[in-house]
């Protein structure tokens, strides 16, 4: 018995003994939640695009509050707002074109991003840190910030679940079932941008969107209803993390990537796996009756 | 699709992620190994510089040159493992979670300081939270500000001890980037430092540590007078380098820096346009020949300089051992190659 | 049957998107369970109409009224079906969920199902056939199943006012009929249904209908308006006699 227990060693000894790694992995897990929620919605209503346009446009805010010797969240929670405004003034003036727009304007941020980080004499090292995360990016100090981001996004999710998922389907039956589209799309917006800034410390804001789709993408491959859809993102997000440390750990890699990475190959994985029930689906339709009773 | 296409789907899928998995674990960080000293080499998280005895304590020291002198103290008391590989800027260097492991088990840590290690301040200062011992050797020596040779500007004056650790928690970008970080680049900078750490590995490791720290002294000692009666015969010794690193080199042994290709201490800031134009200028007034330059300093940038300034490169090793067993060969073999080359 | 009363009223109505006026002084009153039925081409402005009734798109000019008030101000009474292309979204949304979502009107941001609400939702499926593929998700069902899906949300919202675009699209005879009965049922109920089609079977039992062509080509009982010139003005060619 003993002598099996130390064949699974590997597998939580670099937690049990060392704490900076068990906080890694709280954290991880904190986004790893926070992502499943934000995400669920993001993937039902297809807003990947801008979510990543999110995602990059908080780096100039996160640059500038570290040359100031301000904490990264802030700057990214402002930065997060000044495209949240962003974007909505580009949807609302600029119809057909949004997309590029939106592309224009993220792309833009990122660039400034780098320039105000450039000026920086540890600007490798720096740009480094806020691209891909860092293993120490959440100290204990920032775990608190974590729970009240979860907090929120939990709140929003709770209040506006109905009239997101309405807007999943089709914007024009929210707008008739007497939901504001501009108010709750706004809100939903907020909500993403809110767990970008919970969760881009570790991670980093290149793969933060990541976390975001993957675990839901894969929990929308295996759910039939929006609630276990969630739970399964968060399932699928809580091991990419798990098992994205340990390989950090064991092999050396890059933490944030290799969680990341984790949460795409499982999606692949499950992909492939579940080919056959959406054939399956698609043959076994039942029979149109010949009368609607 | 049927099913054999599917389960073809499936093992190509396998397959590839097989591969992806054996591309990202066969990355071996081999560093240079030592034959002359027998060294063994481990891989990535840490070169040790001799096989370690499983019994002893860890020493770990953040760079190689300072790990050389480290070790000498302490041989037979305790293991030295050094984080950050030869040829990787430490500016840039980012712990694993393996070097955050061995950090936090350490006896002691020994690190330069003055931001020089920037990417470890943080694992650094959490690690002397939990109550490792973390000695920086800018603490205790006479630090040099940065002489900005490229502007003209007068001497950087000197002042005593200040501190170098970065021991806030803050991570902003308060760096004090005036104070010159390269304080191994002179033995006698080097002998400042040594009672104190002497005293810290002694305290660390529960040893007494006072032939060693003897011994050491007097190596530094006349290697300093090696190198003092050395340039001593060079008269109007001019240097021009890649960035501006020798600062503390030049102090002691009656040199000049005229001009740096990068002109901060640090090798992130890019080679402007202007400050090229200004450094190919400097060269042809002083009729200097060779540049000297060294990790970081952009390769294509210095060739182009040269060719322009019909100066010749060479290349001085000033941040690790390279093909030198300890920090005595180290040095000489920089402080002959300048001399060499100037004359 | 509830007495008669007036359900949607325009008077000089232009209606269109932005600038753009897609057809020109529109005038009628309907009254609670009749039915219009709007024919026309595509894009001769059928589906502007029921998109300015369901308060989707503001009238350019002149004046409309839905149960008393402007179009959108009573989501709860007015229900519109737009029109759907088949949706090969992966959403984990099964049939039921959808047609759930049309007692979101009534429910709010909070208040919880009830029993009520889930038997309108059986009610609501059974009628238009979708009781046999509730559990499935969206994304394994035909357009004729997406079809009655969202039919079948249309009416568990119980409004007073039903507005359809091509509902009977993607739907074979048995399903035409299915709609045919349904939009009988409601009637009785006293609801007004406004209908947009290219079909003109579709019309046989209408109160009024309204042909469409840029422009209003005709608007009154089947007998008058389904006239030959009238419709070979909207289509360019007569049905067969």
């Amino acid at each position: 018995m003993i002598s099996q227990f130390a064949l699974l060693e590997p597998l939580w000894e670099p937690f049990s003994s060392n704490e900076f790694l068990r906080n890694a992995l709280l954290a991880s897990s904190l986004v790893a939640i926070i992502c499943a929620i934000a995400g669920t919605y993001v993937v039902l209503r297809g807003l990947s695009f801008i979510g990543d346009a999110l995602a990059h446009g908080v780096i100039p805010g996160i640059a500038i509050a570290l040359l100031f010797g301000v904490p990264g969240v802030i700057g990214a929670a402002i930065g997060a707002v000044v495209m949240m405004g962003g974007v909505a003034t580009i949807t609302a003036k600029v119809r057909l074109s949004s997309d590029t727009a939106i592309g224009l304007l993220f792309v833009g941020m990122l660039a400034l991003g780098v320039i105000i980080t450039s000026r920086s004499t540890s600007f490798v090292g720096d740009i480094t840190r806020i691209l891909f995360g860092e293993l120490l990016g959440v100290a204990a100090a920032d775990l608190g910030w974590q729970i009240v981001v979860l907090v929120v996004v939990a709140g929003i999710a709770i209040v506006a679940h109905r009239p997101f998922v309405l807007m999943s389907l089709d914007d024009g039956l929210a707008r008739t079932s007497g939901f504001s589209v501009k108010f709750f799309h706004g809100l939903m917006l907020a909500m993403v941008a809110m767990a970008i800034v919970g969760s881009f410390q570790l991670v980093g804001t290149l793969l933060v969107l990541g976390m975001l789709i993957a675990p839901a993408a894969t929990g929308a491959l295996l759910a039939r209803r929006v609630s276990t859809m969630m739970a399964t993102a968060t399932v699928f997000g809580v091991v990419s993390s798990y098992v994205g440390l340990l390989a950090s750990y064991h092999f050396d890699l890059a933490a944030g990537a290799s969680i990341v990475f984790t949460a795409v190959y499982l999606f692949g994985f499950v992909a492939v796996l579940t080919i056959p029930r959406r054939l399956r689906g698609h043959r076994e339709l039942p029979h149109q009756h010949e009368h609607a009773h | 699709m049927t099913t054999t296409r599917h389960a073809r789907t499936a093992a190509l899928f396998a397959s590839l992620s097989l591969a992806a998995l054996g591309l990202s674990c066969s990355n071996d960080n081999a560093a240079p190994s030592n034959p002359a000293a027998g060294t063994a080499v481990t891989a990535d998280s840490g070169v040790a510089l001799a096989a370690p005895a499983p019994e002893l304590p860890t020493v770990v020291v953040t760079y190689s040159v300072l790990a050389a002198v480290v070790s000498e103290l302490v041989e037979g008391s305790a293991n030295v493992v050094t984080l950050i590989p030869d040829g990787q800027d430490p500016h840039d260097f980012a712990p694993s979670a393996k070097d955050l492991e061995t950090i936090n088990n350490a006896a002691l840590v020994v690190a330069n300081g003055l931001d020089l290690e920037e990417g470890l301040d943080e694992a650094l200062a959490n690690a002397q939270q939990a109550g490792v011992n973390v000695f920086y050797v800018a603490d205790h020596v006479t630090v040099l500000d940065i002489v900005d040779v490229n502007d003209h500007s007068d001497h950087g004056h000197v002042h005593r001890g200040a501190d170098a650790s970065h021991s806030d928690e803050d991570h902003g970008d308060e760096h004090d980037h005036s104070q010159d970080p390269h304080v191994w680049l002179s033995p006698h900078t080097v002998r400042e430092a040594l009672p104190a750490l002497a005293k810290a590995a002694s305290d660390a490791l529960n040893v007494d540590l006072a032939a060693a720290q003897l011994a050491l002294d007097n190596e530094l000692a006349a290697l300093d007078t090696e190198l003092l009666s050395l340039f001593s015969a060079i008269d109007n010794c001019q240097l021009v380098t890649g960035h501006n690193e020798l600062g503390y080199f030049v102090n002691r042994y009656g040199c000049t820096v005229v001009a740096a290709i990068i002109s901060s201490t640090s090798t992130n800031a890019e080679a402007s346009a202007r400050n090229t134009e200004f450094v190919i200028d400097v060269i042809k007034t002083h009729s200097a020949k060779v540049i000297f330059t060294s990790l970081g300093t952009n390769p294509k940038t210095a060739e182009q300089v040269a060719k322009e300034a019909d100066a010749q490169l060479v290349t001085i090793s000033t941040h690790f051992l390279g093909t030198s067993n300890d920090y005595v060969a180290f040095m000489r073999t920089l402080g002959t190659t300048i001399a060499t080359s100037l004359s | 049957m509830p007495t008669s009363h007036v359900t949607i009223s325009a008077s000089q109505l232009d209606i269109g998107h932005g600038l753009h006026t897609v057809a020109h002084d529109i005038n009628m009153q309907m009254h609670s369970g009749e039915l219009l039925v709007l024919i026309g081409t595509n894009g001769s402005g059928k589906s502007t109409l029921l998109k300015t009734l369901a308060g989707m798109i503001a009238p350019i000019r002149g004046e409309v009224t839905v149960l008393g008030t402007q179009p959108g101000g009573s989501p709860r009474r007015v229900a519109y079906l737009p029109q759907h292309p088949v949706s090969s979204h992966t959403l984990p949304l099964r049939a039921r969920d959808i047609v759930a979502m049309g007692r979101y009107a009534h429910l709010g941001l909070f208040r919880r199902a009830q029993k009520a609400d889930r038997l309108i939702v059986e009610d609501t499926m059974h009628r238009t056939g979708a009781t046999e593929f509730a559990e499935s998700p969206l994304r394994d069902l035909s357009g004729g199943q997406q079809q009655r899906t969202h039919l079948a949300q249309v009416l568990a919202r119980q409004a007073e006012v039903l507005l359809l675009d091509e509902p009977t699209a993607g739907l074979d005879l048995s399903g035409k009929y299915a709609i045919a009965e349904i939009i009988a049922a409601e009637r009785a109920r006293g609801v007004t249904v406004v209908l947009a089609t290219h079909d003109l079977q579709d019309a046989e039992s209408a109160t009024a209908v309204m042909l469409l062509a840029q422009r209003v080509v005709a608007f009154g009982p089947p007998s008058v308006a389904l006239s030959d010139d009238n419709v070979r003005a909207c289509f360019g060619f007569t049905q067969p006699h």
